[in-house]
């Protein structure tokens, strides 16, 4: 039997030709496609690059959560594994807009991967100074109240 | 993470993917929540906003709230005047022979003598030192709390006392409902039996204090296991006998109420001799070996008793039989309970010689079944003991 193909469409006008099931691991794709059904989703506010990752990630999580003894089928420890891999291999600026894409289409999953790593590169860096400049943050403090805060987080608690 | 979820911001109908964002406001707090707690203090001084979400009361009390469903082991460990502190999650499959664990180095503090650790309440530790300050001829105790978490450490001012030759005892709670921490340390003289000295400390911003209470329980709080004490729901127990010169038969139970400063105890019998204190769901639960006053390879039983009605005095008492395999498992002659887990686990551990493995057995109250796990990275201390 063959698959449900749908189309979704990148905000440079790319065509991408998706399993419906893959597609359905988006809640807002999965509203659309039963609102609107055999027609093109246009996502008008994601790159192609973005759109491709996404729905690199839909492709290998729908196996798995397919659970029908599809013999690619990998334990929930690689996928794990894959997931680790996948934002590693993400620079920072593509690691934000994957975020908000999968917050934009809600995906929950891979929502937490990407806050995670987002997370995981907050404790690398070495001080505050490496985290403005990571993350684009502009510093409102002033000296005087960077001490401030510097002698409340002395206290232990 | 909550599903079904869509934030609502400006940066939402920007055209992703073209340049690199901050941060989206919306996900700041998710993404703080996931740090571990020794990385807070420096993502406060990184914009206002950032220590605005910090410090909202919703994100502490969520902060807590889930490291509380991440479980440790906190291991304190003694070594060349230092007291280093370690911590393990907690080993999750129960039926699993599990592979040794390896456990986190957090940090060291000099030591002099460092004489009790309390148990951690709410991830604090308070520790007492008997140490010599500058430019002073005795040694005094002083407390020292320290959050192994975030590294951090502070000791708190010396009390002022009349009884500079007597003795002293500290204890460490925390009251969930104003949110404070409170040392309770009672002195007594070598010519009084009891201890006439109450003051409390209260752990906040600003200039710590010691201040006077009353006591009306006259008490001489036990020193076995190290003044073993617990803290549950506001109120820390810990034992003590009506004067110095009393029998250790004459156990008895303070209750000390952690936001009103009240004491009050409960009568404790002969079967609570020795007895580690502990929090058995929520409940004061006091566990006895069997038969003997030490625990160990040779004492194959317990005894726990469960404190059901606190306003009656009422307590289950439990016995349990140790498995077969307790004595092929455990090597060391002393052992200590260290607690209970979620999962309805007594947590036991030894003092092992230095340069061996170091174990921590777990016997499940529902299985009648003991597990032991190995705790990596802490073996070479000269005296370690997990909390």
């Amino acid at each position: 039997m063959s698959k449900k193909m749908i189309v979704l469409k990148s905000s440079e006008g790319v065509s991408f030709v998706v399993e419906e099931a893959v597609a359905r691991q988006s809640k807002i794709i999965s509203f659309l496609v039963e609102e609107f059904p055999d027609r093109e989703l246009p996502l008008t506010n994601m790159t192609s690059e973005i759109l491709r990752k996404t729905i690199e990630y839909c492709k290998k999580h729908v196996v798995e959560d397919d659970g029908g003894g599809d013999s690619s089928s990998s334990s929930s420890g690689d996928l794990k594994e894959w997931d680790v891999k996948f934002v590693a291999e993400i620079d920072q600026p593509r690691l934000m807009d994957l975020l908000m894409a999968a917050n934009y289409l809600d995906i929950p999953s891979l929502l937490d991967v990407t806050c995670q790593k987002v997370a995981d590169t907050i404790a690398a860096c070495n001080d505050e100074k490496e985290i403005r400049a990571t993350f684009n943050i502009e510093n409102d403090f002033t000296e005087e109240e960077v001490e401030a805060i510097r002698m409340e987080n002395q206290y232990p608690i | 993470m909550r599903t079904g979820r869509q934030k609502l911001s400006a940066d939402r109908e920007t055209v992703v993917g073209k340049n690199s964002l901050p941060i989206p406001t919306d996900f700041i707090y998710d993404i703080l929540l996931r740090l571990s707690p020794k990385y807070i203090a420096r993502c406060r001084c990184v914009s206002k906003l950032w220590a605005s979400i910090l410090d909202r009361e919703v994100f502490t009390d969520q902060f807590l709230k889930q490291s509380s469903t991440r479980p440790q082991l906190l291991f304190a460990c003694t070594k060349d005047g230092k007291v280093s502190f370690f911590s393990s999650a907690q080993p999750q499959n129960p039926d699993e022979n599990s592979s040794p664990l390896t456990a986190n180095y957090h940090m060291s503090l000099p030591f002099d003598h460092a004489f009790k650790i309390s148990s951690s309440v709410s991830g604090l530790v308070c520790m007492g030192d008997v140490r010599r300050l500058n430019g002073m001829k005795t040694k005094v105790m002083v407390s020292v709390i320290c959050n192994p978490s975030t590294g951090q450490s502070f000791t708190l001012p010396r009390m002022n006392t009349r009884n500079k030759m007597g003795g002293i005892r500290s204890f460490f709670g925390h009251d969930p409902v104003e949110k404070q921490f409170k040392v309770l340390s009672m002195t007594w003289s070598h010519c009084n039996p009891i201890c006439e000295e109450h003051q409390v400390l209260t752990l906040e911003t600003g200039k710590l204090s010691w201040r006077m209470i009353k006591c009306n329980v006259s008490h001489y709080p036990e020193f076995d296991h190290g003044c073993n004490s617990v803290c549950i729901n506001g109120v820390l127990y810990y034992k003590a006998k009506p004067n110095v010169y009393s029998s250790s038969e004459e156990v008895m139970i303070i209750c000390f109420d952690v936001r009103f400063e009240k004491f009050s105890f409960i009568k404790a019998t002969k079967p609570f001799m020795g007895a580690t204190l502990m929090n058995y769901k929520g409940k004061l639960a006091s566990l006895t070996p069997g038969g003997s006053y030490f625990f160990g390879r040779e004492n194959t039983s317990f005894e726990m008793r469960v404190l059901d009605d606190r306003e009656k005095e009422e307590w289950s008492k439990h016995s349990y039989k140790l498995p077969p395999q307790w004595q092929t498992a455990v090597t060391n002659s002393n052992i200590i309970f260290v607690g209970v887990t979620g999962s309805n686990e007594i947590v036991f551990s030894g003092h092992s010689p230095s340069n061996h493995p170091f174990y921590v057995f777990y016997y499940s109250l529902e299985k009648g079944t003991i597990r032991r796990v190995e705790f990596q990275g802490i073996g070479e201390f000269q005296k370690s003991r997990p909390f």
